[in-house]
């Protein structure tokens, strides 16, 4: 249309406006396919996909240059062209007869058309007959018409079966001819078909011209690409293109949106890591992680680093049923860096990632991903009993992080204070971590109660009902104030003189409260009947230290005078003479405690250790009264002994106290009532209306006397005290029986809302505090200074500024002061010092020794200074990649990841700052908070940074949020009775005394040198029973070591064995000639080789790859030790036989039910050892879980064993194969055995049949154990191969083989028994002592003579 | 670095977007010294007689050295993007603390409306083409400062409060518009010349001149949907939870008056009565209004009340209020002036009475009537109304009385003219609206909570 005037636009501009909005529009709509074609994750893809295309084409290369490939290829290719070649040369009959079986499949195939069109006729014939059946028509015509046809179907398909025959001999004739040819073909094509499949792979992903043999695919390879191009297009990719979201679904692992709907979750992290579940061989990463520049992959494109325990369908964490975010966390369906909630590691990565991917904190995302050092915090969702983590046969140590953090937990008892229910109601959300019912109606009621579980934890700390037989007051305080000062290792936390606690109503109140518990602990402590030694008794302390070092005290406690072993499971003991009280008291209270600890503490972990008197008169010994003379350190008298502490009980000032008293009292009562009360004493409410502290301000009849009134109150403010700081939930305490814990509940802590932590003044409070620094810059001492300052020698450290701000508390130090010594370390240059003050603890008080203006000089100060500035450097220092070590990278990078949270309202930040400084959340809060009684309470525990990091990892996996049932794992049978059976030998310690697991020693040998051991002297019986017992290992780790020897060097295989280092390198000897001999302890196959236990091995040292200690066993091997250097055994054999036997494979030896009624109650077995296995104060339930645990461990059936030996089955078979050997003997077999086991064999060194073994020479005979005992105790088919060969089980034992196969042309043994037959009297041995006991009573006492002179050596079990 | 610290200050982005607005407005006064130039002629610059008998300027060069210094400011930030640590054009402390200092309810209403009486007031002096583009510099400027204070950023920089600053360009460019033909005809009609609609006829024909005109803006529009789209992403937040809430908790920005209007009343009279009487109000205005002048054309001093009070409860009562909510309504609901941090700990001091509270306690020095345990809803009643006698009092006397006291005082002539229903619907109409200033008033003036409380029957005033 022309525009004209009556138009209000023109037209024409009209048209140029709407052409460029048009324009404008399309470019937008192109924009936003770019956009979307531009998404970050097609980017990584994109990359994926050259990555595996690279990945292929190096295999196919890798293939194709293989020289046995390549001759494979070549060979076969020659085989065929000389098949094809002999073909050729009958050209003209292979012509001839493939002509006729392609003439006769024609035939048959042409007459198969046919056919189908009548079977076609037929069956609608049969239809329409049966339609008519239907409709009730005459089925004359229709059942002729079917028949007809029919009937030539018939006629047809026989035909056709012939024809079809023709044809299969035709074609047979032609393969046989070319049958060569076929299969050299076929072998070719097997030869090529990996690396077919290869470049089939390839060209799938990025075409090729050329096959991998060189021969061109020009035009497929040209299409192919063309159409990976074209599909690769913005929008076209969006139909069936190459890249695409890859989903993982799980519909039974929920999210959990805030509490208010659960969806299920959707994985896309796979779109980016697109090679995450890659295996390469076996579960061996694909696309291993690290380093582009070493041909390794950096994420997302790398494998899973854990490949045989993650993702792939052989782990146990499958990727189809666990996906990605359930361990991970983060938001499974994002699919950029941002949205999916990466978390980084620290500061420097965050801002790493901030200028590489734009990264923000997505805190609208309630579950972001778990940084790297809390990875293992997911662990625990579904692993509530944590230690399967720690240590599995198959997978290793999977999660030692959050197991230590479990352990510290644990070990700290911080479940005293802050509950940690794995139970809602009695479904189970988490681990367990709660004290055990308080007594015992309480826990009865539990039980009763379906809807309850009761806690399992015992208190950590020691008892205090009894406390007044123990210590005084005066010590209680001085220990309540600072527990470190007196025991330095203690695990008890402070909670005095910490950061709220500086200002003047605290220094008024604190040593009234520090008076006031004591004096409530003192008064309310209740009596205590001590045990003493017989009257007369002088105790020796010199016999008290060698009892004290091998009757197992040393297994879990320390100290000075017995060196050597470190053991921290209980207290240091080496102060503990300064703390008991004075005199016989004191002594006896020791005493009682060594001898029976559970007749003080009911639920002490210390167990009975039968340190029963013995003799009489002078020959009287009392090991306890020995060991708590030593300790004590009196010689002499007991009434002699003196503490070497005093400590003045504490003194209250009267005004101070009543102020006190008033303050607390004022929520309850008004002034005036206060007022009268501190006056008269007089309680204006009745005793029976008061269920608080407060009771302890009532008397029965009114008033008191002046200094009772003054107790009163010291006792109400002990008590208010305890409730407040809940001492009660580690301590045994009068009155607090039914007390609750007094933290916040920790269960579900790592989802806390964070708007729920009161962080108060914390970022004002780092700014400037709560790093271990001295306020000053330091540096190293130089020659000019040294002369400046005129010193000595140029150790130490100057003080070159005193950085201005707040100095830190304590002694201040001065510029140009040298510091010579920090905290017990002498000071060599400011780097170190700079470090040696980064791992220590801030606040913690440190002497320093300075030298100021030539004079030495002690001061004391707290190191502190701004947790800023050290994060920010930190930072610094972490994005320029100037830290010297990784050790020192984690620890400050990780201090700035913390400060970092903390000052973004951070749960992992919040935890690091509380555990490290607790009262720093009361920063200037002190001074608005309206009650004394408000402060923070939470005590400060000897955390190390790194030790809290592992108590976070364990405490943000607290969810409380379980996944579906199926995913948790919470085993039964074996698997469960292994963790619990875990849990309780950390409990008791029972590492301390025995070793669990031998030590493995690998070290570099070259298989083909070594003999195997031989077997040929023994039955061959005995072998196969051992190799069915112990199925032998593989030797070989596949490992290589390159050993250097004298001149060259050698590479060598490296083999792992269990066993024990029989003798270790002399360090005397030449380099050269130092050699390891070790002991073999488990049958080991090594390139097809078997060796059997006992077989030695000796290497050079240079061979040795590692030696991984034994698992449990120190006191053990210190003793055997010890007991060798002080020659109270002559050699190590015996030395082993004296100590705490290894429980190596104990499952296979002893029954079950057996190994109960022992951990109950252990009675005495062996007569060799010089400490006995004591009494733990452990339920039925625990030692049954216990004895579970060593059956589950070595695969063997338990709770119960059938012995089949007592079987009448068995005795009947034995007794009708025995009267076929022997048709003259009259008694039945187990008659024989019984007179077997009471010819003078056994009885040389056990008690047996009845008879007391007779030890003649008590210097040099062993004493085995009863053999009265062994029906009872032990596995049938473990007796059977101890009888054939005691060093297969324990290499050390000093039981000589009983029966070896005889020699030919020997001395007859046992002439009239079984034929005199080894073999078979061994058995016989082992039947009658699995039916011992009802031979016993059969065949009464034995009649046997013992030998005259009782062999040298006897049985060692 | 920036990870370490609380409140991260100026990021390189920032720098670079602010550089890019200010280039922005460099190029559209660039435009406007060529339009000056044209049209604003010459002025005599004496400078108290230094320069004798002065130096004539163009009006324009003062534009262009303003336009100079855009240019300048531009520049620096586009290249100077690199240390934020240490870029100074920031909205110096010594505005921020001024306007922080003063900022609260009472002077925000105050404020707005003053701006509001200004705005009729100075209504030819606004309209002036000089004026409107001093302002809009004035608050793009005003913007661009402040967006380098980070909380001023946090709040304003939010993806879904970007439509609420475009609104205030788009109803502060439509106030002006209609000002300025008003202002125009209007003297116009004084000096009894033809009024603007009826010398420009500006009837045009449906196709193409509206027609084609709607595609071309349907097209621009989609456009710049489209572009906003990818830009600025949807802002997805926390997934919803009963049990945490966001704080503070908002209503979609176009509600956010109403939710204002919360603070003020009980929930049935914000959320309920008074949006229902503002619907039916609105759709009562052409049966109420009996000026017949001001069809068809715009005009102010025909329509004196109708738009005054039109403009009053749309400005300072609607789009102000929406203003209010937020960008200056924190967590808590509490108040935080514009370069305030959102500290969830600040507390507001609010202890509020009702009336029957006033009258009894502090008036009286007696109890308040307490109903018996267990009445009966007569005796109940009784006690109740024993209670609120003097708010019911008060509330009757304003919407009862007061219209025949306004009838017979200032709206004399409107009721002889309308007549008594339409008369009284107006009257009811204005007190409802007058109500939410009031009520406003009461609140910060005498911490009034409720005229009328009687939460026995959730019915409070």
């Amino acid at each position: 249309m022309p525009a004209t005037d009556d138009y209000l636009r023109s037209i024409k501009s009209m048209h140029k406006v709407f052409f460029a909005s048009a324009a404008l529009l399309l470019a937008v709509t192109l924009w936003m396919m770019w956009a979307d074609y531009n998404d970050e994750w097609r980017g990584y893809q994109r990359q994926a996909f050259d990555h595996q295309a690279k990945k292929a084409e190096s295999r196919e290369a890798k293939i194709k240059n293989d020289p046995a490939f390549k001759k494979n290829v070549t060979d076969l290719e020659e085989k065929l062209t000389n098949a094809k070649k002999s073909v050729g040369e009958n050209k003209a009959e292979v012509e001839k007869l493939t002509a006729k079986a392609k003439q006769a499949k024609e035939k048959a195939e042409g007459f198969m058309r046919a056919l189908k069109q009548r079977r076609a006729e037929r069956d609608v014939a049969r239809a329409n007959y049966n339609l008519g059946v239907r409709d009730g028509v005459s089925l004359v015509e229709l059942g002729k018409n079917f028949k007809d046809l029919e009937d030539d179907v018939q006629k047809k398909e026989a035909q056709y079966v012939e024809l079809a025959h023709e044809a299969a001999t035709a074609k047979a004739a032609v393969a046989k001819v070319t049958a060569d040819q076929d299969k050299a073909e076929a072998d070719l094509k097997s030869a090529e078909a990996e690396i077919n499949m290869v470049h089939t792979a390839i060209q799938k992903i990025d075409p090729q011209t050329k096959n991998w043999d060189g021969q061109p695919t020009t035009w497929d390879g040209n299409l192919r690409s063309w159409k990976l191009k074209l599909m690769q297009l913005p929008i076209v990719d969006g139909f069936n293109g190459r890249e695409r979201i890859t989903q993982d679904w799980m519909p039974k692992l929920e999210i959990d949106l805030g509490g208010m709907t659960k969806v299920s979750r959707f994985d896309r992290c796979r779109t980016c890591h697109a090679m995450i579940d890659s295996v390469d061989i076996g579960t061996s990463p694909g696309f291993p992680s690290g380093d582009p520049k070493d041909g390794k992959y950096e994420q997302p494109f790398s494998s899973h680093p854990r490949l045989d325990l993650y993702l792939t369908s052989s782990s146990p964490h499958p990727l189809p049923k666990f996906g990605c975010t359930v361990c991970h966390e983060g938001q499974g369906s994002g699919t950029s860096f941002t949205n999916a909630s990466h978390t980084p590691n620290d500061p420097a990565e965050m801002d790493a990632w901030g200028k590489k991917h734009k990264w923000f904190d997505n805190h609208f995302w309630e579950h972001p991903m778990y940084p790297q050092r809390f990875q293992e915090s997911g662990c625990i969702k579904c692993h509530v009993n944590v230690v399967e983590l720690a240590d599995n046969d198959k997978y290793g140590a999977s999660a030692p992080k959050v197991v230590r953090g479990y352990e510290l937990v644990k070990t700290y008892g911080c479940f005293g204070c802050h509950d940690i229910s794995g139970f809602d109601g009695t479904k189970i959300v988490g681990p367990d971590l709660r004290l055990e019912p308080s007594t015992s109606e309480e826990a009865e009621r539990i039980a009763k109660d379906p809807l309850q579980v009761a806690g399992t934890m015992r208190k950590v700390g020691p008892s205090l009902r009894h406390s007044a037989s123990k210590s005084d007051a005066g010590f209680i305080s001085y220990w309540t104030e600072e527990p470190k000062r007196f025991r330095p290792t203690t695990r008890m936390p402070q909670f005095f003189k910490l950061d709220n606690q500086q200002d003047h109503l605290a220094q008024v109140n604190n040593p009234i409260e520090l008076a006031a518990i004591a004096h409530y602990i003192q008064t309310k402590s209740q009596p205590f009947e001590t045990l003493s030694p017989a009257a007369g008794y002088k105790p020796n302390a010199t016999r008290g230290q060698e009892l004290f070092a091998q009757r197992g005290c040393v297994a879990c406690h320390s100290h000075n005078a017995v060196p050597g072993i470190d053991a921290s499971f209980g207290p240091e003991l080496s102060k503990i003479n300064a703390k008991l009280k004075a005199g016989k008291v004191g002594f006896d209270w020791l005493y009682t405690w060594i001898r029976e600890p559970e007749r003080y503490h009911p639920r002490t972990k210390m167990p009975h250790l039968y340190l029963d008197a013995e003799g009489t008169g002078n020959d009287a010994v009392d090991p306890a009264a020995d060991i708590a003379a030593f300790l004590l350190n009196v010689q002499g008298e007991i009434d002699s002994y003196q503490p070497t502490a005093t400590y003045p009980a504490p003194a209250v000032n009267d005004e101070e106290l009543d102020g006190f008293v008033a303050s607390m009292l004022a929520k309850s009562l008004t002034a005036d009532q206060i007022k009268i009360l501190l006056k008269t004493g007089e309680y204006p409410v009745p005793a029976d209306r008061i269920k608080t502290d407060e009771i302890e301000l009532v008397g029965k009849g009114g008033e008191f006397s002046a200094d009772e009134w003054k107790q009163r109150k010291l006792t109400y403010v002990g008590r208010k005290t305890i409730t407040k700081y809940g001492c009660y939930g580690c301590h045994d305490i009068p009155n607090y029986e039914y007390a609750r814990p007094i933290g916040t509940a920790l269960q579900d802590w790592g989802k806390k809302d964070r708007s729920r932590l009161a962080f108060e003044h914390i970022h004002e409070y780092l700014h400037h505090h709560g790093n271990p620094g001295m306020g000053v810059e330091l540096e190293n001492l130089d020659a000019k200074q040294v002369e400046r300052l005129k010193l000595a020698s140029a150790t130490g450290v100057r003080v070159s500024k005193i950085l201005p701000g707040h100095p830190p508390d304590g002694d201040h130090l001065q510029l140009d002061d040298v510091i010579l010594n920090v905290a017990g370390v002498p000071t060599i240059n400011a780097s170190q010092l700079q470090n040696q003050l980064g791992r220590s603890v801030v606040g913690q008080d440190i002497p320093l020794t300075v030298l100021r203006a030539g004079k030495e000089e002690s001061l004391h100060m707290r190191p502190d200074g701004s947790l800023f500035d050290r994060a920010d450097k930190a930072v610094g220092r972490g994005e320029r990649g100037e830290f010297k070590n990784a050790a020192e990278k984690d620890r400050e990078l990780s201090a700035a990841f913390y400060y970092e949270s903390l000052t973004h309202h951070g749960r992992p930040g919040f935890l690091w700052q509380k555990l490290r400084q607790p009262r720093s959340y009361d920063f200037k809060t002190v001074e608005t908070k309206s009650s004394y009684d408000d402060r923070l309470r939470m005590p400060k525990f000897p955390f190390s940074e790194e030790e809290i990091d592992a108590i976070a990892t364990f405490v943000l996996g607290l969810t409380a949020e379980p996944p579906a049932t199926e995913y948790m794992y919470n085993p039964t049978g074996p698997a469960g009775a292994k963790i619990r059976g875990e849990n309780l030998i950390k409990q008791y310690n029972c590492t301390g005394c025995h070793v669990l697991e031998m030590p493995e020693i690998k070290y570099g040998t070259d298989p083909d040198s070594m003999t195997a051991t031989d077997t040929s002297s023994e039955y061959p019986e005995a072998v196969k029973l051992l190799l069915a017992l112990r199925p032998p290992r593989n030797g070989l780790t596949g490992e290589k070591k390159v050993v250097k020897s004298d001149g060259g060097s050698k590479t060598l295989s490296i083999m792992a064995m269990h066993g024990l280092v029989a003798a270790a390198p002399n360090p005397d000897d030449a380099p050269e000639d130092r050699e390891y001999t070790v002991e073999l302890w488990e049958p080991l196959k090594i390139a097809g080789k078997l060796f059997m236990p006992t077989e030695k091995f000796s290497f050079p040292e240079a061979a040795l790859d590692s030696i991984e200690p034994a698992k449990g066993g120190k006191f053990a091997e210190w003793l055997v030790d010890r007991l060798v250097k002080i020659g109270q055994a002559k050699e190590r054999t015996l030395a082993w036989q004296m100590s705490p036997p290894p429980l190596y494979k104990e499952g296979t030896k002893v029954q079950t039910p057996w190994l109960f009624n022992f951990l109950r109650n252990p009675g005495k077995i062996r007569h060799t050892t010089v400490l006995r296995m004591p009494r733990f104060n452990m339920s039925d339930q625990e030692a049954q879980a216990l004895a579970n645990y060593f059956a589950a461990v070595d695969e063997v059936p338990y709770p119960y064993q059938l012995i089949a030996e007592r079987e009448p089955s068995y005795l009947h078979e034995k007794d009708l194969a025995f009267h076929k050997d022997f048709p003259d003997k009259k008694d039945d077999y187990l008659s024989e055995s019984w007179k077997m086991l009471n010819v003078p064999l056994c009885i040389k060194c056990h008690s047996v049949g009845g008879q007391q073994v007779k030890i003649t020479n008590p210097a040099t005979d062993i004493r085995g154990p009863n053999l009265e005992l062994a029906a009872d105790r032990l596995r049938p088919e473990w007796t059977m191969l101890w009888l054939y060969k005691p060093q297969w089980i324990t290499p050390y034992t000093s039981m000589p083989v009983p029966l070896p196969p005889q020699q030919a042309g020997a001395q007859p043994r046992f002439p009239e028994l079984f034929g005199d037959n080894g073999l078979k009297q061994t058995i016989s041995l082992r039947d009658a002592l699995v039916n011992y006991h009802k031979l016993l009573e059969r065949e009464g006492k034995g009649e046997s003579q013992p030998a005259a002179a009782a062999a040298k050596v006897g049985g060692g079990e | 670095m920036n990870h370490l610290t609380h409140n991260p200050d100026l990021t390189p982005s920032v720098i670079f977007g602010l550089g890019w607005l200010y280039m922005l407005l460099f190029f559209m006064n660039a435009a406007w010294v060529k339009r000056s130039y044209a049209l604003d002629g010459i002025c005599n610059i004496r400078l108290g007689g230094i320069l004798g008998e002065g130096q004539k300027v163009p009006y324009a060069m003062f534009w262009a050295v303003y336009c100079a210094m855009l240019l300048m400011v531009a520049v620096t930030h586009l290249t100077g993007s690199n240390n934020p640590q240490q870029f100074s054009l920031l909205m110096p402390d010594i505005f921020k603390w001024p306007i922080n200092k003063a900022s609260n309810p009472v002077m925000f209403f105050v404020g707005s409306m003053t701006i509001y009486i200004l705005m009729i007031v100075l209504r030819k002096w606004w309209t002036t083409p000089t004026a409107g583009w001093l302002l809009l510099n004035f608050s793009i400027l005003f913007m661009a400062l402040s967006i380098t204070d980070y909380d001023f950023r946090q709040i304003v920089g939010k993806p879904d409060n970007v439509p609420i600053v475009a609104m205030l360009y788009i109803v502060g460019f439509f106030t002006w518009l209609y000002f300025k033909k008003s202002v125009e005809n209007d003297k116009r009609k004084a000096a009894g010349r033809p009024l603007l609609e009826q010398e420009n006829n500006e009837k045009v024909l449906t196709w193409p001149d509206l027609v084609y005109t709607e595609l071309v803006c349907m097209v621009l529009v989609t456009a710049l949907l489209i572009a906003w789209g990818i830009v600025l992403q949807a802002p997805l937040e926390e997934p919803a939870s009963a049990a945490k809430t966001p704080n503070p908790s908002k209503a979609p920005w176009y509600f956010l008056g109403l939710q204002e209007m919360l603070v003020y009343f009980d929930p049935w009279m914000a959320g309920v009565v008074l949006p229902s009487v503002i619907l039916v109000g609105l759709m009562a205005v052409p049966y109420i209004d009996f000026n017949k002048l001001g069809n068809g054309y715009y005009t102010f001093n025909e329509r004196k009340f109708a738009v005054s009070t039109f403009l009053f409860g749309f400005l300072p009562l609607w789009v102000a209020m929406i203003v209010l909510g937020t960008f200056l309504r924190g967590p808590n609901w509490n108040f935080f002036s514009p370069y305030e941090y959102w500290d969830v700990h600040k507390l507001e001091l609010l202890n509020n009475v009702n009336l029957s509270e006033v009258f009894w306690i502090y008036g009286l020095h007696l109890q308040l009537p307490v109903v018996p345990p267990g009445a009966s809803f007569p005796v109940q009643a009784w006690y109740i109304l024993q209670r609120e006698f003097v708010g019911l009092f008060a509330v009757l006397f304003y919407l009862l009385a007061l219209p025949n006291l306004m009838a017979a005082t200032v709206f004399r002539k409107f009721y002889v003219r309308m007549g008594l229903l339409r008369y009284m619907v107006l009257a009811n109409l204005m007190l409802l609206m007058m109500s939410l200033p009031i009520k406003m008033v009461l609140r910060w003036a005498a911490n009034l909570k409720y005229i009328v409380a009687i939460p026995e029957w959730f019915f409070n005033i």
